[in-house]
Parts: C-alpha cells; structure tokens; sequence
C-alpha cells in the first residue's frame, strides 16, 4: 500500500482526468463513426485511442494500491441551513407546487390532442422535447431558486409511530397487495402474461438502440 | 495468521455487495446466451424482475419491468395493463427501494464505478432539486408518450428504452454487437445508437464521480418504487425512541435523501453503522403487526438470538441460495 498522501492526490487526479478524457474519446468516435458502423471501421477508430485505454489502465491498477483518505462529513444536516418560518415555507411550496401543475396541465394538455402523434416518432417526439423544454427549465430555475434561498424549517423531535399510525400503514399494505394480486389475475385471465412473454423473448431493437 | 485475516476481512465483500452480485446472476442465468447470442426464451420472461434489467440482454430469464410497462401501456388502446401494473405493485410494496440498493444489476455497476479512486462530487441542494428529474422522465417518457401512442395510434413506442436508457445499451447492445453471430446488427445501426452509446458513456463516466447518478437522477423504477418505500413490508426504519436528532445519517448516506426511508433512500442500511444511538434498524413486519414496539433489545440478547441462529444464517442459508442458483443455470442453460 502506497502511504505518499501527495502521491495518491495527483494519481486520483491523473485517474479522474483521463476517465473524462476516456469517456469524451469514446464519444467523439462513436459520431465521427455516424451511421458508417462496419467492423474494419469500429476497429480502426478504437486502435487510435488504445493508447489511452493503456494508460488509463495502468493509472486506475496503481490506483488500486493508493490509501483512499476518506473524509468524513462532519454530523450535521445540510438541509436546514437557512430557516424561514413555516407560514412562508407553506406558502413558498404552495406558488411551487401551482408552478409544478401548470406545467403538467401544459404537458397533458399537449399529449392528449392526437394530432401529435404520427407514425414519424421520431420526428414527434423532437417536437414534443422542444415543447417540453421551455417547462423544465422553467421547472429546473424554481427548484434551484428555491431550494438556494428557502429551506424548510427545522422538523419538530420525531414521534413515535401509534398503534393507530402503524395500522394504517398495515391496511395500506394489506390494500396495495390485495389490488396488485387482482390486477395480476385480471391481467393473467386477459393473456396478458403472454404479451409480456411475446415482447420479451424478442430482441426489441429499438429499445436497445439498434433499430 | 492475524495479518492473512485483516487482509481477507479487508478484500471480503459485504454482505450487500454478496446479494447483488447473487441478483445480478440470478436474472442473467442464461450463460450461453452471452456465447450465442440467442436471448432465453423460456416462460420466467413472462414475469418483470426488481430491478434495471433488460430483457433483450442475452442473459436475462426475466422481463424488465420499465419495458414491460412501456409496451403494456402502448396496448391500452386494446386492453388496460393489469397484469404489468399488478407485478409491479406487488413488488413495489414487498421491496420499495431496497430493490435499488440490494437487487438492482446497475446499482451495483455503478457502485463498482464509484470505487474507482477519483476525486468524489458529493450530494448538495442542487442534487436534491436533481433528484426529482426522475419523476418527469417516468411522468412523461414512460408513461405519457408510450399511453399516447397506444391510444391514438394503437402502437407502441418505448420511449425511455429507445432514447434514454442505459442499461438496454450496455447489457444488450454491446453484447449482442460483440458477438459474432450478430455482425449483421452492425448494418442497422445509426444516429439513434450513437446518441445511446452517448448516454451510456456518460452516465458510467457520471457515476465515477457521483454516487448512483443513473439511479439518483434518471432511473424511473427507482422513482416509482420510492413512492411505497413508506409503506413497503422490507426496508430500513428509525427507531424514534432511540433517536436523538442529530442528523448523522442523512448527512452521511450519499443519496438525496432527507430523512431515513424517504422516498429517495435506498434501504442499503449503510446508516445503521454511522448512528451512535442505535435508532436505525431493518424493518420488522412480524412486530409490527402484532403491535408491538420496534425497539433496540438489549445486546445480550441480540448476542443469545445470534447464537441461536448463526448456523442458519451463515451456513444453511448460503448454501441453500448457492444451491438454489446453480439449479437455475443448470436448468436455464441445459434443460431449457
């Protein structure tokens, strides 16, 4: 085991740059590859960055003989830094949860009309991304906004759960089984077993991106 | 001798860790399929497994349970999915997350990737605000698009598996491309696997650096499960009589998580070392059910039940799984 604490810092580096230059290698082959996949082809553009793949194996074995100094997070909660009263936490999580349903009205609102849907999938499901977008960065800034500024206020001391809590938790369990078991016989009664038999004992080459 | 020991203690994997890698060789048993490149045909496809599994990897015995629902819903102008939705409930209810941090055959690659020594990003607000992304892509990928396909074009259209997910391009794709059997594969591919092979790269380059990326931030099976991970029979629980507050174990688990159990937690139980007080255990049905309180017993007595039924569970248990799973390949790759 190598003891160099400055040593095992630069290989950790020296193994973390080249992982990400590895990962952005692979990736620009695989697009200068673009629809032109052939075996000689493959081979080829993986030879040109075999070299790496050497080194990066080599650094992540000597990697293996370096201490990790792991570093322990001092014991604290992250998450209840900056505490705002409840009556503005409520009222801040009600204006994100409107935020959150509109954008959801928008979105089923635009799945439920059939003039979106073509057999061009391809070309459909672009539209409904670029129809989309505006949403979740709409969606992405609020949350980051809030979860920045705003933090819950600290939860009052836990309880423990009553006979009364721990029996709804019981029926809902006994509830969810019951309903899936019958969905199962239901589905089971309707072949639908063999459906999911069918679909799977198929390579879906769509799925795995091949189609 | 003592130096031998501490070595083996060192390198031995977890108990965790011995359960994955038993889940991953479970729902991969078929062996020849990864020599052929055939995928297993057999009946035990008809049923979804817990966890990120892809039924067209040529080792799979058991259908993925986020394809499975894709294709189930691009049927619902014919029929509703009861069967793929009643599986899953089921197990959602049984496992909740404990799925994803016991069984899932990414989670454990992805922990295999995070221990590769790097310079680590850790969990923040941003990741927590991250975390809910999943949401949206199982709100919109797999069930709006492929629900609206089924209904107005009565046609199906895997949107997650064609156009996000990972697992499908690394378990099925590379295998199948690999094997020589399937060299005339190499003729359909285009931009669509470029793009995949783009996300597959990026989400194993990710979770080098962050802890359980893909499950964290994309994975719709862990967002669903983590919905029933209140009322899911396995899991980890706190003890309330025993906790004290202070916030060791949220600030220590590497998941987006706010409190033990949540529906970000993953029941891997790695909590339970960091608490002082004792306040976190496994979930305890038995108790629960007649009622009474799910309390720390007093360490003479965890040592008495150790001793009671340590043969069992360190002897008969693994040797019966062990067993267990070796039949199945047995049966899988011979009898099948």
């Amino acid at each position: 085991m190598i003891k160099n604490k400055l040593f095992n810092k630069i290989i950790n580096i020296v193994l973390a740059v080249l992982t990400v230059v590895l990962g952005l290698l692979f990736i620009i082959q695989a697009i200068r590859l673009n629809s032109h996949y052939t075996k000689k082809l493959i081979a080829k553009v993986f030879l040109q960055i075999l070299a790496i793949v050497i080194l990066w194996a080599v650094v992540f074995v000597i990697s293996m003989f370096t201490k990790s100094e792991t570093k322990k997070t001092p014991a604290k909660t992250r998450y209840f830094k900056k505490i705002v009263s409840e009556k503005t936490y409520f009222i801040i999580n009600i204006a994100y949860l409107v935020l959150i349903l509109a954008c959801a009205v928008f979105t089923i609102g635009y799945l439920v009309q059939k003039k979106h849907f073509s057999y061009e999938y391809n070309k459909d499901f672009l539209a409904f991304m670029y129809y989309l977008l505006p949403f979740v960065i709409i969606l992405l800034v609020a949350s980051l906004v809030r979860a920045a500024f705003v933090t819950a206020p600290k939860p009052k001391e836990a309880k423990t759960k009553s006979k009364k809590e721990r029996m709804i938790v019981n029926g809902v369990r006994a509830g969810v089984i019951l309903v899936a078991l019958t969905f199962i016989v239901i589905g089971v009664l309707n072949k639908q077993a063999g459906m999911v038999l069918s679909k799977a004992t198929m390579i879906c080459l769509e799925c795995i991106g091949i189609g | 001798m003592s130096k031998i020991k501490e070595f083996f203690s060192k390198i031995m994997p977890t108990k965790r860790r011995l359960i994955q890698i038993y889940a991953a060789l479970l729902y991969n048993a078929n062996i020849k399929g990864f020599i052929t490149g055939n995928i297993f045909k057999g009946d035990s496809k008809s049923v979804c497994v817990p966890g990120m599994n892809c039924y067209s990897c040529p080792g799979a015995i058991g259908a993925c349970p986020i394809g499975s629902l894709q294709a189930a819903l691009s049927e619902s102008g014919a029929t509703w999915p009861a069967y793929v939705l009643g599986i899953i409930l089921l197990e959602a209810v049984i496992l909740g997350r404990t799925m994803c941090g016991w069984l899932c055959p990414a989670g454990l690659l992805q922990e295999l990737a995070y221990k590769i020594k790097t310079p680590k990003l850790k969990k923040s607000k941003v990741t927590r605000v991250l975390s809910y992304f999943k949401y949206l892509l199982l709100l919109v990928l797999v069930i709006g698009v492929p629900l609206g396909y089924g209904i107005f074009m009565n046609t199906g259209v895997p949107t997650f598996c064609k156009y996000v997910c990972p697992v499908g391009t690394f378990e099925a794709s590379l295998f199948l491309l690999s094997n020589p059997s399937k060299g005339f594969l190499l003729d359909n591919l285009g931009s669509l696997f470029t793009w995949k092979f783009f996300v597959m790269v990026a989400v194993i380059v990710a979770s080098v650096f962050i802890y359980r990326f893909f499950c964290r931030f994309l994975c719709p099976l862990g967002a669903l499960f983590g919905l029933f991970n209140k009322f899911s029979i396995l899991g980890v629980e706190v003890i309330e009589e025993n906790c004290k507050n202070c916030g060791k174990c949220v600030s220590e688990c590497k998941m987006d998580v706010k409190k033990v159990g949540d529906h970000e937690c993953i029941m891997c139980g790695e909590c339970q070392k960091s608490c002082a007080f004792h306040a976190i255990d496994f979930k305890n049905i038995l108790k629960e059910i007649h009622g009474e309180k799910v309390v720390q017993e007093p360490t003479d007595v965890i040592v008495k039940e150790k001793k009671s039924v340590k043969i069992l569970k360190n002897i008969v248990l693994p040797i019966v799984m062990i067993a267990a799973l070796i039949a199945v390949i047995v049966v899988v790759n011979f009898v099948l």
